[in-house]
C-alpha cells in the first residue's frame, strides 16, 4: 500500500518533470542524490570524480527522461545511468587511482552513543574494504546491498548476462570477505556484535 | 565457484528451496568449520545490508540545477529555429551596414560629398581609410556574412544563458 503510494508520488513527479517543471526535478535529485553518489563513489573511489559523475548522471536523467518507459523501476533506470557514467569516467581516466588516494571515510561523525559510534566505525571500515575491490565489482556489491537488488535488476543495470552477473557478484563478495579477514581483522569483533 | 561459499551465500540470500535449506542446516549442525564460515559470512552480510548511503556534497543540488537552467552551446538548443532566424537576420543586417559604410566612404563615391562634415571627421580619425581595392573586395559581402554568423551565434548563446527553464 505504502510502496504503491510512493510509486504514485514518483509517477506524478516524473510527469511534472516531463512537462518542464524543474522544481519537481529538484525533488527527484533530493530523493536519489545520496544513492547515486554512493554507487559512483564505490566505483570511482574519489569524492571529486564521484561528485562530477553524479552530476552528469542527473543531467543525463533529465535530458533522457522521455526515453524512460516506466515499465522498469525508476531507481533501476537511474542506477543504470550512474553505473555506466562512472565506468565511462574510468575509461577516460589517464592514470589509475592509487589505493592510498582513495577517499575512505565518507560517513558523518555527528553521532552520539557508543553503539552508534561503533556502528559508524564499522560502516567506515566496510566502505574502506569495498574500496579495495576493483571498480566494477565495488559498484555491484554496493548496489546489491544498498537496494537489496535482485540478480535480474543487476542484469538490467549492468547489461551483463545472468551467469556473468552471478559470477561477478559471487567473486566480489568472496573477495570482500577475504579483504575483511586479511586487512581488517579488528572488524571481526564489531561484526559479531551485529 | 567455491561450492561451500556458494551454498552459504545462497542460503543467506534465500535462494534455496525448503529441501535444500533442510540439508544445509543439518550439515551446519555437524560441520564446525562450515558453521564458523557461515556465521562469518552472515555477519559480513548483515553489516553490509545495514551500510548507509554516503552523503552527497551539499553543493551538488545547486550545481545540477544551475547546469539545467544554463543551456550549453549545442545544435539541439536550436530545434525551434527561433535562434537560427535571429542569427541569420542579424548577420544580414550587420553585413548590409558594413557594405553601406564601405560604399559611402569608398574613393569611387566619396568625391560626391567630400566636403561633408562626417567624411572630414572620418578622414581625421582614420587617415587614408578606404575600401580594399584588391580582388578581395568582390568577396567582401560573403566575408562579412560568414564572420557575422558566428558572432551573432555567440551573442544569441550568451543571451540564452539569461533565459530560465520553465519553473512553474
Amino acid at each position: 500500500m505504502v510502496s504503491k503510494q510512493i510509486m504514485n508520488t514518483e509517477d506524478q513527479l516524473l510527469t511534472d518533470i516531463q512537462s518542464g517543471n524543474t522544481q519537481a526535478f529538484s525533488q527527484l535529485v533530493e530523493k536519489y542524490q545520496d544513492q547515486m553518489y554512493s554507487v559512483c563513489l564505490s566505483i570511482l573511489k574519489t569524492k571529486n570524480e564521484a561528485q562530477e559523475a553524479t552530476q552528469d548522471t542527473f543531467i543525463k536523467i533529465y535530458k533522457s527522461l522521455e526515453k524512460y518507459n516506466r515499465q522498469s523501476k525508476f531507481s533501476s533506470w537511474a542506477y543504470r545511468i550512474a553505473y555506466r557514467t562512472s565506468l565511462d569516467y574510468i575509461r577516460k581516466r589517464k592514470a589509475t587511482i592509487d589505493i592510498d588516494n582513495v577517499d575512505h571515510t565518507v560517513l558523518s561523525t555527528v553521532q552520539s552513543s557508543d553503539r552508534q559510534l561503533e556502528q559508524l566505525e564499522l560502516s567506515n571500515r566496510l566502505l574502506e574494504a569495498i574500496a579495495y575491490l576493483p571498480s566494477e565489482e565495488a559498484g555491484l556489491v554496493r548496489m546489491f546491498y544498498l537496494e537489496e537488488m535482485s540478480i535480474q535488476e543487476l542484469m538490467d543495470i549492468t547489461g551483463l548476462s545472468k551467469s556473468n552477473t552471478k559470477v561477478k557478484l559471487f567473486r566480489a563478495r568472496k573477495k570482500l570477505a577475504e579483504i575483511i579477514k586479511t586487512n581488517f581483522s579488528e572488524m571481526e569483533s564489531y561484526l559479531e556484535m551485529q | 565457484m567455491d561450492s561451500g561459499l556458494t551454498r552459504i551465500l545462497d542460503y543467506i540470500d534465500g535462494n534455496m528451496t525448503a529441501a535444500e535449506s533442510d540439508v544445509f542446516l543439518q550439515e551446519l549442525s555437524h560441520n564446525q568449520e562450515l558453521n564458523q564460515q557461515y556465521l562469518y559470512h552472515l555477519n559480513v552480510n548483515t553489516a553490509l545490508t545495514k551500510l548507509p548511503t554516503s552523503k552527497a556534497p551539499d553543493a551538488m543540488m545547486k550545481i545540477i540545477m544551475q547546469s539545467l537552467t544554463k543551456p550549453s552551446f549545442s545544435a539541439e538548443k536550436y530545434s525551434s529555429f527561433r535562434g537560427l532566424k535571429f542569427i541569420i537576420a542579424m548577420a544580414f543586417v550587420f553585413t548590409a551596414i558594413l557594405l553601406i559604410i564601405g560604399f559611402l566612404f569608398s574613393s569611387d563615391v566619396s568625391f560626391a560629398y567630400n566636403t561633408s562634415g562626417l567624411s572630414q571627421y572620418i578622414d581625421q580619425i582614420i587617415p587614408n581609410w578606404d575600401m580594399p581595392t584588391s580582388s578581395l573586395l568582390h568577396y567582401a559581402p560573403y566575408l562579412c556574412f560568414s564572420l557575422a554568423i558566428p558572432l551573432f551565434a555567440l551573442l544569441d548563446n550568451y543571451m540564452r544563458s539569461f533565459s530560465f527553464v520553465n519553473t512553474k
